[in-house]
């Protein structure tokens, strides 16, 4: 098992690393250099010859490549006065409560290590320290007190690009997280409803809106999202319900204050305005994949023999549904759901263009439109890195939750 | 159903007679094909999609071309009229062909063949034309106003856009680079897909191996983002060859070299399995060679996966490749597609002027699940385990 992660990591590595060659040739490749388009920005002109030493731009493309590579996966030194104490010093509340909830979660690791705790709360608590984790993690590299790597300056003027990536990440990441929340709380229960009452109306009304939703590209659910849900529903009604650009509105700030950093529930409200549609529309497809397959999956389940045993040995309905089927028939999901996430970023970049959702897939989309190729690189990478683990951890949870599956 | 023809017999009971004629694979496949009511009605829909793309330059005419100018309506309409005999005649004669016996699916292959060539020669054209400009045949309108965003009406059925284009004429005209992407992308997966995929569950060790971690390395490519970085580059790259640039062909060659890992597992594991039959190994020990043993004995039986695997990669192309042209990374905005009109008709749409995206939208969906529902009927068809009972 450890051996064969490995082996998933190094071919992983290699599959990025020939990604970046791919873009980095076709970026070069394309007609001029990059910095010729830099030459066209006004506000560059000071640090074009600071580029052309960082990026090697006047050299022949291989050794270019070399040159980014060695950058890309250099560390830069964490400036003096942002050193731990000073940072630790200016941490609002929330972010106190954060690392005391990671501290609490390596807590939990170390102690799990020495006893076996069995009770619930227990193991809803490891899922929840792993997800703690990753986030105050995510925060440590975002805000450079661990490390950070020599990503370069953006072309466009955008500053550093890991700057830029790390803030618009972690608005995908709310984007995202709403829409696989949304997926699978009405994806799953759809689809176990629909194995329940099999041949009924709803199950075939269900099937066909699913087949329709599968096959409609995602840009165009989000055009008419907001058509109707916006615009029309906005003229209907003569009030703003759902909003079409943006995270959050502009008078933001001006609204009502919440506890402790916490946003108050007018914040709240506001965010949810704007993160419906978008969010919505990310999750359809997804959706109608999710209850299409649970479906299959719950139906060969319940023509089971086992499940046929608790029945006769006249179980509840509600018990062998819930209990037996359900269980069993969640498994392959996990997989199927790991999987769909990187077929989620790909929706998340025409999503938050159509959107104006300040997140990685419209920083992409604007870096391409002005060849801005330190930005592209990374986001690609980054991306990339997404999808790779993403199919290693589909693999890994396969294998997990299905004891036939061995790896060798 | 009165005729249902003698196909049909096959459904005799073997105990009380004979059936009149030998039933081959072919007459069960097109059998099971026709019981599928929706995959009838989207394989004929497909068919329409692809005659009126295919015929785009007759149904539409440009304002001051020379063609249109002279007597444009007889001219097309008997052009129109006789590609549609020759058509239906090719089609009836293929239809006849598939029922008689399994040479006819030859025939039947031929004819989808000539009929994609013929497409693909005609789309040639509009790559030289990057500035169709498909305006209502009555501009200006009668009041000497531009026909600039008009709704829908007689002679103008799908309205006009920002521009006084007409948007029948470019929704007819948007299905070419959908259809040139599919058929593009069919035929590199399937080629690609298969190739690969036998050679690799063929022959075991080395060959299996860095096939595989290749395909591996191509399925872990990001799809999307690599597709948007090729879409800009594509008119720029210094490397490509002219006609690679423009239009739709340059990002179908693009999808079908991302595409075509999902089909090699598929046919890897088919060739796994099937190699270790007893039929494979007695062709083996008749002193039959690796070629003829992978080309009459086990590519026959792997062929259902791989026509079904097709059929739906061509759905997501068209899918992409509209996703890119509304990106506006795909085809460039001259060119009508249905992606770049979807974006185009998603900006006016606020003011109320829903046609052009209306129009273009549907175009798309239903393209796309005329080939769904077709890769349904076809898995459930080409299922020789499937029991055919007479309803």
């Amino acid at each position: 098992m450890f051996a064969y992660i490995i082996r998933r990591l190094v071919y992983g590595i290699v599959t990025l690393f020939a990604l970046s060659l791919v873009v980095f040739m076709l970026i070069q490749f394309s007609g001029g250099t990059p910095l010729d388009r830099l030459k066209l920005n006004p506000r560059m002109q000071s640090v074009i010859a600071q580029l052309t030493e960082l990026w090697g731009l006047d050299k022949p493309w291989y050794e270019q490549y070399f040159i980014w590579l060695k950058n890309f996966v250099t560390p830069v030194d964490v400036p003096d006065q942002a050193g731990l104490m000073v940072i630790f010093g200016k941490l609002g509340i929330r972010s106190w409560v954060a690392i005391a909830a990671f501290l609490g979660a390596i807590g939990y690791a170390i102690a799990s290590l020495f006893v076996k705790i069995e009770a619930n709360w227990w193991r809803t608590y490891r899922a929840f320290s792993i997800i703690i984790v990753a986030f105050v993690a995510f925060w440590m590299i975002k805000s450079r007190i661990v490390f950070s790597l020599n990503w370069g300056i953006s072309f466009r003027g955008d500053g550093p690009v890991w700057d830029t990536i790390f803030g618009a990440a972690g608005n995908t990441f709310r984007l995202g997280l709403a829409a696989l929340g949304l997926a699978l709380f009405i994806g799953i229960p759809l689809g176990v409803y629909q194995a329940i009452k099999q041949y009924s109306f709803f199950d075939q009304l269900g099937t066909t809106l699913s087949f329709i939703t599968f096959s409609t590209p995602i840009f165009i659910i989000g055009v008419m999202l907001q058509l109707v849900l916006a615009y029309q529903l906005e003229r209907w009604l003569g009030v703003k319900i759902f909003y079409v650009v943006g995270m959050t509105s502009s008078g933001y700030d001006q609204l009502q204050r919440g506890f402790l950093g916490l946003p108050s529930l007018s914040q709240l409200g506001d965010v949810v305005q704007h993160l419906a549609l978008p969010a919505i529309s990310i999750a359809a497809i997804s959706m109608a994949g999710y209850s299409r397959f649970q479906r299959a999956s719950m139906l060969e389940v319940m023509h089971s023999d086992y499940l046929r045993t608790a029945k006769a040995k006249g179980l509840p309905r509600r018990t062998i549904i819930v209990k037996h089927a359900l269980r069993n028939a969640m498994i392959p999901i996990v997989t199927l759901v790991s999987l769909d996430i990187a077929n989620m970023i790909g929706g998340a970049i025409i999503t938050e263009s159509i959107f104006g959702w300040p997140g990685v897939g419209r920083l992409y989309i604007g870096a391409i439109e002005a060849v801005d190729y330190p930005t592209i690189m990374a986001v690609v990478l980054a991306i990339g890195a997404g999808v790779v683990m993403m199919n290693i951890i589909a693999d890994i949870l396969y294998g997990v939750l299905d004891p036939r599956v061995r790896y060798d | 159903m009165t005729d249902r023809g003698p196909s049909d017999e096959l459904v005799l009971d073997s105990a009380e007679g004979i059936s009149a004629e030998p039933i081959t694979q072919w007459d069960l496949f097109v059998t099971r094909l026709r019981r599928h009511r929706l995959a009838t009605i989207a394989f004929l829909y497909m068919l329409f999609i692809a005659y009126v793309a295919m015929m785009a330059p007759l149904f539409t005419c440009e304002k001051n071309d020379t063609f249109c100018g002279s007597g444009p309506i007889e001219m097309s309409a008997i052009t129109t009229g006789l590609m549609v005999v020759i058509a239906v005649g090719a089609g009836y004669l293929a239809y006849r062909s598939f029922r008689s016996n399994l040479r006819g699916a030859g025939v039947a292959i031929a004819f989808v063949a000539i009929v994609s060539a013929l497409f693909l020669v005609s789309s040639w054209g509009w790559i030289d034309l990057p500035h169709i400009n498909h305006y209502a045949d009555q501009l200006p309108g009668d009041d000497g106003r531009l026909l600039i965003r008009i709704e829908p009406r007689g002679s103008i059925p799908m309205g006009t856009d920002d521009l006084g284009r007409d948007v029948l004429a470019r929704v007819i005209h948007g299905g070419r680079a959908s259809l040139a992407v599919g058929i593009v992308v069919g035929g590199l997966v399937a080629l690609l897909g298969t190739v690969v995929g036998s050679l690799a569950g063929y022959y075991p060790g080395v060959v299996d191996q860095s096939l595989m971690r290749f395909t591996d390395l191509i399925l872990g490519l990001p799809l999307l983002p690599v597709a948007i970085v090729v879409g800009r580059v594509l008119p720029e790259l210094r490397i490509l060859p002219g006609f690679l640039k423009q239009g739709a062909w340059g990002i179908a060659v693009l999808l079908g070299a991302l595409l075509w890992g999902g089909l090699a597992r598929i046919v890897r594991a088919e060739f796994l399995s099937l190699r270790e039959k007893e039929f494979v190994e007695a062709a083996r020990a008749a002193g039959a060679n690796d070629r003829r043993i992978i080309f009459r004995h086990i590519l026959p039986n792997a062929i259902s996966p791989i026509i079904v695997q097709t059929t739906l990669i061509v759905g997501t192309a068209i899918i992409i490749e509209a996703a890119l042209s509304f990106l506006g990374f795909g085809v460039r905005p001259p060119i009508p597609t249905w992606g770049g009109m979807a974006s185009g008709g998603a900006a006016i749409a606020p003011r109320g002027d829903w046609w052009e995206l209306v129009f273009s939208a549907g175009a798309l969906i239903s393209t796309v699940l005329a080939i769904n529902f077709m890769g349904d009927g076809l898995r459930d068809a080409l299922d020789p385990t499937q029991t055919i009972e007479r309803k």
